[in-house]
């Protein structure tokens, strides 16, 4: 019943991509022991290679609404290098280094360091941010479910901070006990236990001030029966307050974006994506100051898969509403080319950065 | 289908559960709802023993977040409220069903009387923050009112305070005794009346005007309908998402003070004692005012969410809930290791004033 009101995969896919992959997409989540997913894990690391990362952004086909150009931040010019591009991280996730523990479960270690930053959200806009591995968002994490996941953590800023990882169930790593100070590493270890798209995020109180500075990233773990193929892209909703944050806490920020700079993907539509392709946005909300926030698209509809711990989607709609901290997986097709924006549904967000295009061959 | 996607209850249950405690679903005047509720109150000590016995890990880690807490100027996480100062006892508070005083129709019928009372009272959300409050029965958030579905509710209630209150109740109920019309003035009284239902987690609370007055200064409660076939069994709490202001109320006041039952940073104070594996069943309600959303998030863990109560199988399994003010929902849970685990507001501002708190999980 709830899946006849959704749209179909097969419509999604339109008649561009085998069906033979799709077999085993309404798998239930079932738990196994975690050797059992040892033969899984490995099926999935070359699934993750194969999945295609077309994707990709360009300058080139800019069709800016002239009444755009009262915007703050449209700026046309790109910020300055600042050691990430946004074009990258919106298609670019990490596996870890891959080893086999002695029970056969598969062995993901990643490195994640912070170290403080300034980046630009706009042309000459600074923001002294803390950063993850160097940019912001950090790194899209990804493992496969039943994975053992090791983070080798170390925090270069000057204060005492955890990093909070949703989707485990262990306190193991819980920031409380693990806090890190100024210039020390630490170890968090988990298992990857349920599929779904899951934050990391500091703990540092007050947070308000904190998380606002960038401590934020995705960790991805992917069911044991890989989503079907797809071009996969990461955005991430945030914001930045320029000036000093004082009481009262400012009601709003000053930017809004879709991987930290303004309007990146206006300037810079998604290109690489064409007609009746599998499009899947794994899209979370790391917002401050602002009770929600959405992603709205243009011309076509989504599924909406919230938390990501299901394979059945809960909804299909233009909209989606998130929380701080909330996620989403949005799975769309484009029936025609043509230039497709997104954009939060509300306003000042939209208006202060928050605000990208498709460029749909 | 839908049900396999999720946590299952079995992997839930563990085995760690005894049986013994919870053999006695009789009707019995303050038990008697079809209740799923494990004993908490009696576990409360040995799991506080075995806390202390553990590696100090989790006092130390408790410690050290109220100190960084506290150097970094964060309001009300310093001191404690004395539970007798308020006359309630948050710890209580989640665990505190009243099944009414139970006898039966002609027609078959479980008839459950409850007595409300209200009263103005000052109480302390945080130390020496005094609120003038309105309470039901002498606490904030009022007593957690529980029936199984169908049972007949009478509600008899008596205003003794100083302004004009009455009890709005959610659920499916006559026009008559929606109790937001009639004004029971100060010193007099009057009888609610209707069938429990439908199933899930509802409130109640005054609906005099202005609301907002009314509801801030603390005169709210949860309404909780049992299905006919009792969930499984777990450990049951009730977790109200509050808050206060200490400036006068008016329109477009300010949040000053937010927390899990009334009193700020209570459960990080005073973690709640769980057992690992044990099935845990939260009814989480927001009945904030001012704010026109709240959140709850758990940390390093997973729960699985039935919005409202209404229904059998989860919505989503998921850390973050959003909800609007006087939405509700059940939470189900289990923790899996032994620790302290984090809750709070997925709202920073509403965490740093007083919604913080965890479990201690043994």
């Amino acid at each position: 019943m709830i899946n006849q009101r959704r749209l179909s995969r097969r419509v999604l896919l339109g008649g561009g991509i085998g069906l033979a992959g799709l077999a085993s997409n309404l798998l239930a989540l079932q738990l196994v022991p975690k050797g059992a997913q040892a033969s899984s894990a490995i099926t999935k690391i070359s699934a993750i290679a194969d999945i295609p990362r077309t994707a990709k952004t360009s300058n080139k086909a800019l069709a800016v609404p002239a009444s755009f150009a009262t915007l703050p931040f449209i700026n046309p010019v790109e910020p300055l290098s600042i050691g990430f591009d946004p074009s990258e991280l919106l298609v670019t996730s990490e596996q870890g280094t891959v080893s086999k523990l002695a029970s056969g479960q598969t062995l993901r270690e990643f490195t994640l360091t912070v170290t403080p930053k300034t980046i630009l959200p706009a042309a000459g806009q600074q923001f002294k941010a803390l950063a993850v591995n160097g940019r912001v968002p950090g790194p899209t994490l990804r493992a496969t479910q039943g994975d053992h996941i090791r983070i080798n953590f170390t925090n270069n800023s000057n204060i005492a901070l955890g990093m909070n990882f949703s989707g485990i169930r262990s306190n193991a790593n819980d920031a409380l006990l693990k806090f890190v100070d100024p210039n020390a590493s630490i170890v968090y270890d988990f298992d990857a236990e349920f599929f779904g798209l899951y934050l990391y995020q500091g703990f540092k109180l007050p947070l308000a001030e904190n998380l606002i500075k960038g401590l934020y990233g995705m960790l991805i773990i992917d069911p044991p029966t890989p989503r079907p193929k797809a071009t996969e892209l990461f955005m991430m909703l945030n914001g930045f307050v320029f000036s000093p944050i004082t009481q009262p806490l400012p009601s709003s920020n000053q930017l809004y974006a879709i991987n930290t700079v303004a309007y990146h993907y206006i300037r810079n539509p998604i290109t690489g994506v064409t007609a009746n392709q599998l499009v899947r946005v794994y899209l979370a909300n790391v917002t401050e100051f602002e009770l929600l926030n959405s992603f709205h698209l243009h011309g076509t509809v989504f599924n909406i898969y919230r938390s990501g711990t299901s394979l059945k989607p809960e909804e299909t709609d233009s909209t989606v509403m998130l929380g701080p901290a909330q996620r989403a997986i949005l799975e769309f097709t484009f029936k025609l080319p043509g230039q497709y924006m997104f954009h939060t549904y509300q306003g000042e967000c939209a208006e202060k950065g928050c605000m990208g295009m498709f460029n749909v061959q | 289908m839908t049900n396999q996607r999720r946590l299952s209850r079995r992997m839930f249950l563990g085995g760690g559960i005894g049986v013994a405690a919870l053999a006695s679903n009789v009707l019995s005047p303050q038990s008697a709802y079809a209740s799923p509720a494990i004993s908490h109150t009696a576990d409360i000590a040995s799991i506080n023993a075995m806390s202390n016995n553990a590696t100090g890990q989790f006092s130390n880690a408790i410690t050290r977040l109220s100190l960084s807490a506290r150097a970094s100027g964060l309001p009300f996480i310093g001191g404690d409220v004395d539970p007798t100062l308020n006359g309630f006892d948050p710890m209580k508070i989640l665990t505190d069903f009243d099944g009414g005083k139970v006898t039966k129709l002609a027609n078959g019928q479980i008839l459950r009387d409850y007595t409300l009372i209200s009263t103005n009272k000052d109480i302390f959300p945080a130390p020496n923050q005094k609120f003038a409050a309105w309470a039901y029965n002498g606490r904030v958030p009022g007593p957690t009112i529980r029936a199984t579905l169908g049972d007949h509710i009478r509600v008899h209630y008596i205003n003794k305070g100083d302004a004009a209150h009455g009890i709005h109740f959610h659920g499916i109920h006559a026009g008559n005794v929606d109790g937001g019309f009639q004004s029971i003035i100060p010193g007099s009284e009057t009888f609610y009346e209707f069938d429990a239902a439908p199933t899930g987690v509802h409130l109640y609370h005054c609906h005099m005007a202005s609301l907002a007055t009314h509801i801030v200064k603390g005169l709210y409660g949860f309404f909780i309908i049992d299905p006919p076939q009792p969930r499984p069994k777990a450990l049951e709490l009730v977790m109200m998402m509050n808050n206060f202001t200490f400036k006068p109320i008016t329109i477009g006041s300010t949040s000053d003070l937010y927390a899990i039952n009334t009193v700020a940073y209570h459960y990080l104070k005073h973690p709640i004692p769980a057992r690992v594996n044990q099935l845990i069943r939260v009814y989480l309600g927001n009945i904030v005012e001012f704010d026109n959303l709240v959140g709850f998030r758990m940390h390093n863990n997973l729960f699985n969410f039935f919005p409202t109560g209404t229904g059998t199988q989860p919505a989503e399994m998921t850390d973050s809930v959003m909800m609007c003010q006087g939405q509700r929902g059940i939470l189900e849970f289990t923790f899996k290791t032994p620790g302290q685990y984090m809750f709070r507001s997925i709202y920073s501002q509403a965490t740093d004033k007083g919604f913080l708190g965890a479990f201690q999980a043994v």
